[in-house]
């Protein structure tokens, strides 16, 4: 399954929208959109705000947030997310809270979202919660998330654009 | 044979590293404790902070667990990679996805606060310690 079909990346910095607020993209950074709920509700909800986070497989926890970027463009309450633990970075340490990640499929070649039920996104080591004054200036979805969901991911520099897809099933037919 | 002062013996009783200077060549050396060498070589494992204290209760019993049964769960391949759920001591379920097994915690109107979900795999960690990860990098903090 594509859950990220040839989907674009800039060369150039660029300008993203995210609920009235303009924010800015580094040149080469790649922007995937992702939906965040309270990992008890099992199943999708439409309702659920789509916000930007950088794909950084440099990034080696599974998805790291601000406060303010928890409350302002995924609509949720940091202390609604269950406390899991913490995690050490930078010499802080760092909450992490159970939550439930969805990763909507893209329409091929474009940054535009498809409308059905996105991919889920297992990440039983929750996700990190920054306080603002130290949190990545966007969300940052890493490559622990992708190995623990078993996606293989493809960057064609020479195009710009990446494909996510998950691991084929022993039984995939060749060619 | 180095003998230490007071203040050497009371600085390394803290933790905290003590130059000394070899009069002939005037080499500066660092002592250390040996425990504390070997933790910085790699020899000797650092031991892991943890986060229990901050835990909920009813999600920290779950994820002892979870961790008390995690080497049995391994070895069966069967299990590896799929998910499992703890309430307290009990194990509710294993399942292939944790929505099956959180739509079954919800059936039992279990409380948020007194489960736990995890995909059964190898781990140096157990959930509630705190694993050091690598630092952010400066384009993800700084604005421009």
């Amino acid at each position: 399954m594509t859950i990220l079909n040839r989907l674009p990346y800039s060369a150039d910095a660029t300008t993203l929208n995210v609920r009235g607020q303009a924010v800015r993209v580094r040149p080469f950074q790649i922007v995937v959109w992702v939906s965040l709920n309270l990992q008890q509700f099992a199943d999708w909800d439409v309702r659920l705000p789509r916000f930007p986070a950088i794909l950084d497989t440099g990034h080696t926890h599974n998805f790291s947030i601000g406060v303010g970027q928890l409350v302002r463009w995924a609509g949720i309450r940091p202390e609604a997310l269950r406390l899991l633990g913490a995690m050490r970075e930078g010499g802080q340490r760092v909450p992490l809270h159970a939550a439930r990640l969805w990763l909507p499929f893209n329409v091929r070649g474009t940054q535009e979202v498809e409308t059905r039920e996105p991919y889920h996104l297992a990440v039983d080591d929750g996700v990190a919660l920054y306080p603002d004054e130290t949190a990545p200036r966007l969300p940052l979805l890493g490559l622990r998330a992708l190995t623990l969901n078993r996606l293989r991911s493809l960057v064609d520099g020479d195009r710009r654009h990446v494909t996510i897809r998950t691991a084929l099933p022993w039984w995939w037919p060749l060619g | 044979m180095i003998e230490l002062t007071p203040e050497q013996r009371q600085a390394i009783e803290q933790g905290q590293p003590v130059r000394v200077i070899d009069r002939t060549t005037l080499d500066t050396y660092v002592l250390l404790r040996a425990e504390a060498f070997e933790e910085l070589t790699g020899q000797r494992p650092i031991p892991a902070d943890d986060a229990s204290a901050e835990i909920p209760p009813g999600i920290l019993r779950s994820m002892q667990g979870f961790w008390r049964d995690l080497p049995e769960l391994l070895k069966s391949k069967r299990n590896h990679r799929k998910w499992v759920a703890y309430h307290g001591e009990e194990r509710v379920g294993i399942a292939a996805d944790d929505r099956t097994l959180i739509r079954e915690l919800n059936r039992r109107k279990i409380p948020p606060d007194a489960w736990y979900v995890a995909t059964i795999r190898p781990r140096q960690l157990a959930p509630w310690e705190i694993e050091e990860v690598a630092d952010l990098k400066p384009e993800h903090l700084q604005d421009y």
